[in-house]
């Protein structure tokens, strides 16, 4: 049976821990496996208690954190000490270098699709996060919520981006829920492997897209956020020095 | 004249108050006209077999053709009436109702 993802939930940390466990849980009834939840750095003790309360076998989550970069620098800075505290580090970029910085470094795992990148990002964007295992996240929450008008715009400028990412063979997710402020906003996965129909998505890679690759996506994630792990294939098996003997 | 085939979409939806037959019918025709236009809703055939706002499900008939056009209409649907959310969850699709009822309505 396949596990269905949608790694961007911006839950209200200010509601009360019920309301914000029955929101999530409705995640679960519609067919969700794991789910990527945005928590600032203070409030990460709230979130591992909220994991250790509904997390289960059919049902996980995991943390993220998301960054708007607007240069290089300043996105090297805050990368410096995040990688080890968060699952997922996603980022979303303002400018093509930064972008493209992102996608090399081995330390952010999912580059968020914004309006800069709708008319800047085109084939080799999409080549180089085929070759550095990067994902490019696709928000549909456009599609559900905003006026007609603004649909249809959204439908011819992602289509387009989208050809080159089925191109480059590259990963891409979907999501719905970044800022959702209903919870009626949300959409099945499977709903949402529909949607991408009117992407010309084939329905193969549409289905890849809420499972296979968000999976891949925290797999990788989660080897870079293990100390144990050096880089790929180099893990330490035995750490005898650290003990003394 | 050779016979259109059907397939038959069950359904369930989320919302906190009632919905009506009369208003769903009337959301999912401004969906498909706002997103497929007159041309596409002509080539439909949407029928609705079973509407249940008790238990929240239903099911709606369709060409084969424009499955996808019904499934993405219902799923882009987000208010019936204009200040009610709702949200609708594609269960499943048959070729047959005996099928549609047995396998997919029966359970949600």
């Amino acid at each position: 049976m396949l596990r269905y993802y949608d790694l961007n939930v911006e839950i209200d940390i200010n509601n009360d821990f019920n309301s914000i466990a029955k929101n999530l849980l409705f995640y679960k009834d519609l067919g969700y496996y794991g789910l990527g939840i945005v928590y600032p750095l203070n409030k990460i003790k709230e979130f591992n208690d909220l994991r250790r309360s509904l997390e289960d076998d059919k049902f996980k989550l995991y943390s993220r954190i998301n960054i708007k970069a607007k240069n290089i620098q300043g996105l090297k800075s805050i990368l410096k000490n995040i990688r080890t505290k968060y699952d997922l580090i996603a980022i979303e970029c303002f400018d093509i270098n930064t972008a493209h910085w992102a996608i090399q470094d081995s330390r952010p795992d999912i580059i968020v699709l914004n309006d800069f990148g709708i008319n800047n990002y085109g084939y080799s964007t999409a080549k180089l996060l085929s070759n550095n295992n990067k994902a490019l996240e696709l928000s549909l929450k456009s599609l559900i919520r905003d006026p007609y008008w603004r649909k249809s715009k959204f439908l011819r400028v992602n289509s387009k981006i989208m050809q080159h990412i089925i191109k480059a063979k590259s990963y891409f997710i979907i999501t719905t829920n970044s800022k959702a402020g209903h919870i009626y906003y949300i959409r099945a996965p499977r709903d949402l492997m529909t949607l991408l129909y009117l992407l010309d998505v084939p329905e193969n890679i549409a289905k890849k897209s809420v499972s296979e690759f968000p999976e891949k996506i925290i797999l990788q994630a989660l080897d870079k956020k293990n100390p144990n792990i050096i880089s790929k294939n180099i893990r330490v098996i035995n750490n005898r020095g650290n003990n003394g003997e | 004249m050779k016979l259109e085939k059907h397939r038959f979409v069950v359904f369930k939806f989320y919302s906190e108050n009632t919905i009506l037959k009369d208003n769903f019918i009337k959301g999912i025709w401004d969906s498909i006209y706002k997103i497929f236009g007159y041309k596409g809703a002509s080539e439909t055939g949407l029928w609705i077999i079973e509407f249940d706002n008790v238990n929240k499900k239903g099911i709606i008939r369709c060409s084969v053709k424009s499955l996808n056009y019904i499934k993405i209409a219902l799923i882009l649907t987000t208010y019936i009436p204009k200040d009610n959310p709702v949200m609708f969850q594609i269960v499943g699709v048959s070729g047959t109702i005996k099928k549609a009822k047995e396998k997919f309505y029966n359970e949600c």
